[in-house]
């Protein structure tokens, strides 16, 4: 597998994003893989910006430890980025001509470069514009590829606006007379792809589940998930409606949902936290509801625009008695679809809420992936044939649920532990059979070959557990090392609740070290982990913002014996 | 086939004190819906926490009673969600100007087609008389042995301010009236807001006196929200009646014409 790490930092309205946008598209265009980050300053607007690209001829969704390329559209801010773009010795860094690079980049490899004149040639002409083209002509993208790229971007500003951004791209291309062009080199692929980002894959994933119900609170870094749905639900003859707030959002879900529609909401830590009484409530009065949350950095307020894996025990503990339900993360960024899908599925068969653990990591990254199946799995509701008692204890657990003006077995909904029939019960036997019903439907599900994934040797030494953006680095950990002579295979748990813990101890009976990662400080899989499995565990924990590379994980794992 | 007040009743024994105001909401309210004769199943009454919101499982219809403050939100998302069901709220002076006064304001200012009927008695009765938004300054109990020192909400002048496009006071006492404002209020188009004084026996037992001071509004329904805050404002707050009742926009979600879901992953080619 051949890759090619870049950056391009600048500060806000220089076009950072844009050029890196360009440069993944082109890249799809001409038959590559890629994975894009962006990172922001904490401004609203003007902030600095940086995009970090990572080409690849095989399918890509992780970081790399090292950088070869870092263009300075200009420097003002860098220093907010330093700590994220970790160069190669013989990286290059290129600047405009009459920028001057900070000092910590002077010992590196520099090159001028006469972009801003160039862009001055044209009316309005924009750096970022010219940038991207010698980019594409130092990698070895065609240009043609970059010039439909720079087409099917700014199509909707007119056709003035196209020409001119192509006529700047071919200017900047024709800077870089003899470029290294290493993806020339490359295995291209014409097999179809997407160009995607992760929380539009996300809101797909709900759409094809069968969610037509969406309400939420703004709140970074989930705001883009409702912004792509926003237009597209209705398309499905679907609602979507801004809350006040989270109590509201969390509640409306619940309410929708009560009437038969599939419903989901999506937040962020601090919404999360708000919405924790309603997931409660949906959880004791059995009424279905998807819920995504976008882990950033916390607690609190935390870092609102970047990555971490810190509120897994918040998804799998916080609503307050025994409260049973759904948790599932995505292995990888491809997989957020599937898992947003198979949730709204989980969530409506078991009458629960089902919750996804996505990271800003995932879901404000953009890739190059494979067209992402739809798994044919769709939110189905178990409604009663005649009257019924809307809590009966059914051998599965899962009661018959009517639903207003479609079944004749009216019922009131409650969040007070109730009788079968939904009567306010505090009788302890009412609450000990509502209890072990609620438990029952969970754990007597068959969750299929999705529960648990697993890459690598059947017969390990090293298991690594991993979910999130870390289970693309736990294969690359994992890959390399099997090939150095250490077996090493990867066991993702996409149902982190109810966890498989049988089979998951099962599957690491014969490994020698298991070992689990993650992004947060004070390891919180691996202690939830440790709770349910018999076999020892050690752990690799992490907190953000930055992201972990697979050499930091391959040189802890060296040094344990 | 007429209908009546019993036929809506279910089978569950109210907790609510022997005397409780909130009986005669009951009351009021079934007698509403056997006017309208509305379809049982068709109909839903969503409510937060506290003694007004046990009142979904005293009517034969389908109904939530969720957390305290959320009723509003709940009924939101149903009314959203299915147009054509009968959205009734029950709520009380601690549950909807309280801990859910945020709702309150959003779903005036939405305007959806659904009745909010708040029954105030100016005391949390489930927690055993504490204060609430709507509770004189000087009313002393145990949480506040010297009075809150706090001048009370004006909730009919807040849902005015906030877009109610129907604002009506009823009295417990009076449930003949009551129920016509309630029956108004589900036939209105929009956001129907009762506030209904209903007296807490228990510990608010000097409430009873209302009946001596409850009078009707001596003014029509009007659709000016200057005169319909004037007459707020220039009555006491036993005068009953409707104060305002608009033909406003309720709203809508967008729309958008139908794709196959297919189409939309035309978003992702490169």
């Amino acid at each position: 597998m051949n890759t090619y790490a870049l950056a391009i930092t600048g500060s806000g309205g220089a076009g950072v994003v844009t050029a890196g946008t360009l440069l993944l598209n082109a890249a799809a265009r001409a038959g590559y893989y890629g994975w894009m980050l962006k990172s922001f300053g904490p401004q609203i607007r003007g902030g600095e910006s940086s995009v970090m690209l990572y080409l690849s001829d095989a399918p890509i969704e992780r970081v790399l430890d090292r950088f070869d390329l870092l263009l300075g559209l200009d420097w003002k801010g860098f220093e907010r980025f330093a700590d994220e773009v970790p160069l190669h010795d013989n990286a290059v860094v290129w600047h405009d001509s009459h920028a001057h690079p900070p000092e910590l980049l002077q010992r590196c490899s520099l090159r001028a470069l006469p972009l801003n004149d160039t862009a001055r040639t044209f009316d309005k002409g924009r750096i970022n514009m010219v940038a991207t083209g010698a980019l594409a002509a130092e990698l070895g993208l065609p240009l043609d590829a970059v010039q439909d790229a720079v087409h099917k971007l700014l199509s909707r500003k007119g056709d003035a606006v196209v020409e001119a951004g192509q006529q700047q791209v071919a200017a900047g291309h024709a800077l870089i007379e003899t470029p290294s062009a290493p993806l020339r080199n490359w295995h291209r692929q014409t097999t179809p792809r997407w160009v995607a980002a992760g929380n539009p894959l996300t809101g797909l994933g709900l759409l094809r589940g069968g969610v037509r119900f969406v309400s939420a609170y703004p709140i970074t870094p989930a705001t883009d998930l409702l912004e792509w749905l926003a237009p597209r639900l209705p398309t499905q003859s679907g609602v979507l409606i801004q809350a006040e707030d989270e109590l509201a959002a969390i509640n409306m879900a619940i309410g929708a949902s009560f009437t038969g529609t599939p419903a989901a909401t999506a937040t962020s830590g601090p919404g999360l936290a708000l919405m924790t009484e309603g997931i409660g409530l949906a959880i004791a009065s059995e009424t279905p509801v998807t819920l995504i949350n976008v882990n950033r950095g916390g607690p609190s307020t935390g870092i609102p625009t970047k990555s971490e894996q810190s509120d897994l025990e918040t998804l799998l503990f916080a609503p307050h008695g025994d409260s049973p339900h759904i948790v599932v993360a995505p292995l990888g960024f491809s997989d957020l679809a599937p898992t947003a899908q198979w949730a709204a599925y989980l969530a409506d068969r078991l009458q629960t809420v089902a919750m996804v653990a996505s990271e800003q990591a995932l879901a404000q990254a953009s890739a190059i992936v494979e067209p992402v199946p739809d798994l044919g799995l769709q939110a189905e509701r178990l409604r009663p044939a005649g009257k019924a008692c809307r809590y009966a204890p059914t051998e599965s657990g899962v009661s018959p649920m009517p639903l207003p003006a479609l079944d004749d077995a009216r019922y009131v909904a409650d969040g007070l532990e109730h009788t079968e029939c939904g009567v306010p019960s505090s009788f302890a036997t009412d609450h000990r059979a509502q209890l072990e019903k609620r438990q029952r439907k969970l754990e007597t599900f068959d969750y299929g070959a999705r529960a648990l994934a697993w890459e690598g040797p059947e017969d390990p030494d090293t298991v690594l557990i991993a979910i999130g953006s870390l289970w693309p680095t736990a294969v690359a950990v994992a890959d390399e090392r099997t090939t150095a002579g250490h077996p090493t295979a990867v066991l993702g748990p996409r149902l982190l609740m109810p966890l498989p813990a049988e089979q998951i101890d099962a599957r690491l009976a014969q490994a020698r070290q298991v070992w689990v990662l993650e992004n947060n400080h004070s390891a919180q899989l691996y202690h939830y982990l440790r709770g349910h499995l018999n076999t020892p565990l050690h752990s690799f924990a992490q907190p953000g913002p930055l992201p972990i590379q697979a050499g930091e994980v391959l040189a802890a794992l060296e040094e344990t014996p | 086939m007429t209908a009546f007040a019993n036929d809506y009743k279910s089978d569950i024994h109210p907790v609510w004190c022997p005397g409780c105001g909130h009986f005669m909401v009951l009351r009021a309210l079934t007698q509403s819906l056997a006017w309208l004769e509305l379809d049982k199943n068709s109909t839903a009454i969503f409510s937060g926490i506290g003694c007004s919101s046990r009142l979904p499982a005293y009517v034969d219809t389908y109904g939530f009673h969720g957390l305290h403050g959320r009723a509003l939100p709940l009924a939101t998302g149903a009314k959203l969600a299915h147009p054509e069901l009968n959205v009734i709220v029950v709520s009380g002076d601690g549950d909807a100007y309280a801990i859910g006064g945020n709702h309150f304001l959003h779903a005036c200012r939405r305007n959806l087609d659904m009745t909010l009927i708040v029954m105030d008695n100016a005391v949390y009765g489930m927690t055993k008389g504490q204060p609430s938004p709507t509770t004189e300054p000087d009313w002393k109990s145990k949480l506040a042995p010297q009075g809150t020192h706090l001048r009370p909400f004006k909730p009919a002048a807040m849902a005015l301010s906030a877009g109610a496009s129907f604002v009506a006071r009823g009295f417990a006492g009076n449930p003949a009236e009551l129920s016509k404002l309630i029956t108004a209020g589900i036939q209105h188009r929009g956001f129907s807001f009762i506030e209904v004084l209903s007296p807490c026996v228990t510990f608010r037992p000097e409430e009873l006196n209302w009946r001596h001071e409850a009078e009707p509004l001596d003014a029509p329904p009007t659709d000016d929200l200057c005169t319909a805050m004037h007459n707020l404002l220039n009555h006491h707050h036993l005068t009953t009646g409707i104060y305002y009742q608009a033909d406003l926009p309720v709203w809508t979600p967008d729309t958008a014409e139908p794709v196959p879901l297919q189409q939309l992953e035309e978003d992702f080619q490169p």
